[in-house]
């Protein structure tokens, strides 16, 4: 590595070498550079300088002109020319400059300032827009609400969407349907000239602070040009509860929808917990109830519903059971196909799935849903407990045997409770915990973030 | 006095039989505690206040005490005669659940008539959970449980009313616990069913220790 040289001993050498020379000028300093490049000595530069201070030309040729800076104005100021010229020692570190140049400046800095705020205003809008969608795309409309001119839910509404007494095993903290429907009903379709009307109630604050001078003066005359066909609101702060309400009622719907992860069948509404508990004790089992479960859960769903169409919805009961049961019989050629004799290690727990609470739950609810909704929903449970049966069983055969599908990974088992009833629901119980904590973060965050985008702000 | 004795000790034996199997239904092969039939019922059941446990238990232990005899008639009578009628590619087992919860919902048209002699109010209130308690998982295994067992009749219609019986004592068990269970002391994230699932599975973890060996599935 090659040792640098020392910069102070360096500097020191060059201070050895620099003229010094009092009240120089740049005319002084490209006089004298232009003739040490030409090889003249030091006396005659230093002589040629004090000429220069005294008034004299000086004998050296005239130094090139200064390189022009790209904001600088295109002609020099007279005045200050001349004295250059005329070999005084004027300072030339601050240039002057004419009214037309100061002019041409003043203009060019404010078209760079429009440009700027063209540009932040582009990109505030485009802000903006991606906000909006997003926010309509998230919590704009609700798939299973529909427009009425119910109405409208009070903040008591809200507060009285507290899980009852009979649901108080779901741990994620999700309204009542019926409680959720006077907001449901609140959600209007929004009429397009109803939009820029509640636009400045809805938008985020940085956009408001981008344009804070947006006109308010088209949204009446588009209001006007438009009515909506339902009442308009009388305030800005009824608009934006109105809307609040409808995007809750929106991501309520959303999580309730969601059967795999924030509504899941076992871990969160607790249904289907004897198959999960007693028969899912390693993964093949858990693979044969998976089946079983995708089959059942979803074709009992869509079946029964059909039969409850043209039943008028009566005997529900008989009905949903029995479907299973008829279902069953396929299901059960097509496992005893796939697995042999496999099948008898689920033991009473494959044919009690035909009154499982998974399967049949849905015949507790008067309302009837249509056959396509049914296979949707149906296809979302099954997807549910499957997921949570190969966890389960996965989870408890790894811990009984330290083994998962029979590959093992373990050498010793870490837990040969888990193979018990009472391992069983142990695990279930502290996954749910686990699950259902996970999934109230993300709906207080889902929540939060609804509290945020329709927050009526006054700033 | 002799001749008496030996005339008694058929009905004695029975009585013992009837009695231990009914004792072994209750604890050792408790329906929610050794096999977990029916814990999402009691998990729905437990918390509502609105629903008095009598009156889901008392319909749930009609229906399992009836559906008894009618699923050890469809083991031993039925399911025999019907083997030589079905084709070779439907197994016996694929109708089982149709057959049992055929047995079932008789035995909710017998309960329905009996529960008439209650009262007006729990009359009414045990027969709108009438169909709950038909269609839950407890009716069902218990009548499979029997079957596989190859129990008498007898011995079928004891170890459901135990099973019954063992539900009901669950339940309460159950309740008791959950009403300690809302202690602030528990983090938040195991209020509800999560603590309730570990405290079944302590006492399935007690009742393992009582017996000794995992109940046959």
């Amino acid at each position: 590595m090659p040792i640098q040289q020392n910069p102070n001993k360096r500097r020191g050498e060059e201070r050895s070498e620099t003229l010094i020379i009092p009240h120089i000028t740049r005319e002084m300093l490209e006089v004298a550079r232009a003739m040490a490049e030409k090889g003249a000595s030091r006396a005659e530069i230093e002589a040629a300088l004090a000429a220069m201070q005294t008034g004299k030309a000086p004998a050296a040729p005239a130094a090139p002109a200064p390189e022009k800076q790209p904001g600088a104005p295109q002609q020099p100021a007279p005045g200050r020319s001349d004295a250059a010229r005329s070999g005084g020692i004027i300072p030339t570190s601050r240039p002057r400059y004419t009214a037309a140049e100061r002019r041409a400046m003043l203009e060019e800095v404010q078209r760079r300032q429009a440009e700027r705020e063209a540009a932040r205003q582009a990109e505030a809008q485009a802000e903006e827009d991606r906000f909006r969608s997003y926010r309509d795309r998230e919590y704009g409309r609700s798939p299973a609400v529909t427009p009425s001119a119910a109405p409208q839910p009070t903040p008591a509404a809200r507060s009285s969407q507290t899980p009852a007494a009979a649901d108080e095993t779901r741990t994620i903290s999700i309204p009542k349907r019926r409680t959720a429907e006077p907001a449901a009903h609140a959600v209007q379709p929004p009429a397009p000239a109803a939009q820029p009307a509640q636009q400045p109630t809805q938008v985020m604050p940085p956009v408001q602070k981008a344009a804070p001078a947006a006109p308010a003066a088209p949204a009446p005359a588009e209001h006007t040009a438009h009515p909506e066909p339902t009442p308009a609101p009388k305030s800005k702060k009824a608009s934006a509860s109105r809307s609040y309400a409808a995007a809750e009622a929106a991501l309520n719907e959303r999580i309730r929808a969601d059967h795999i992860w924030l509504s899941n069948p076992v871990l969160v509404r607790g249904l289907g917990m004897a198959p999960v508990i007693g028969a899912a004790l390693d993964g093949r089992r858990a693979l044969m109830l998976c089946i079983a479960s995708l089959i059942l859960v979803t074709f009992t769903r869509v079946l029964a519903v059909a039969i409850c169409h043209l039943t008028k919805n009566r005997f529900r009961p008989v009905v949903y059971c029995y479907s299973a049961a008829l279902l069953y019989i396929p299901t059960y050629v097509l496992l005893y196909a796939l697995f042999g004799s496999d099948l008898t290690l689920l033991g009473i727990y494959l044919p009690i799935m035909v009154v499982e609470p998974a399967i049949v739950k849905r015949m507790e609810f008067s309302d009837l849903e249509p056959v396509r909704d049914a296979f949707r929903h149906g296809f979302n449970n099954a997807l549910g407990m499957c997921v949570v049966l190969l966890i389960v069983g996965c989870l408890r055969e790894l811990l009984a045997t330290g083994a998962v599908f029979g590959n093992i990974i373990l050498h010793n088992a870490l837990l040969p409770l888990a193979a018990l009833p009472a391992g069983g629901f142990v695990i279930v119980g502290i996954l749910a915990a686990i699950w259902c904590a996970a999934a109230n973060l993300y709906t207080d965050y889902k929540h939060e973030e609804v509290r945020r985008l329709y927050a009526d702000r006054k700033h | 006095m002799l001749t008496v004795s030996t005339e008694l000790q058929p009905i004695l034996n029975g009585v013992v039989q009837f009695i231990s199997y009914m004792v072994l239904a209750v604890f050792a092969e408790n329906v929610i505690l050794a096999r977990a039939l029916g814990v999402t019922r009691l998990m729905k059941l437990v918390p509502d206040h609105r629903a008095q446990v009598w009156d889901f238990c008392l319909p749930l232990l009609l229906v399992i005490t009836l559906s008894a005899p009618a699923g050890w008639a469809a083991h031993d009578l039925f399911f025999p005669w019907l083997r030589d009628y079905l084709p070779a590619w439907l197994p016996i087992s694929a109708l089982r659940p149709i057959v049992y919860l055929t047995c079932g919902i008789a035995a909710m048209a017998v309960a329905w008539l009996l529960l008439g002699v209650l009262p007006r109010k729990l009359r009414a209130s045990c027969r709108s959970q009438l169909s709950l308690a038909t269609c839950s998982t407890a009716v069902l295994g218990t009548m499979l449980i029997c079957a596989n067992q190859n129990y008498t009749i007898l011995q079928s219609v004891a170890f459901a009313l135990g099973s019954g019986l063992g539900y009901v004592f669950a339940v309460f068990i159950v309740r008791e616990g959950r009403r300690r269970l809302r202690s602030k002391a528990i983090s938040s994230i195991f209020q509800g069913l999560p603590s309730s699932m570990i405290y079944v599975g302590v006492l399935s973890l007690a009742i393992y220790a009582l017996v000794g060996h995992t109940v046959v599935l």
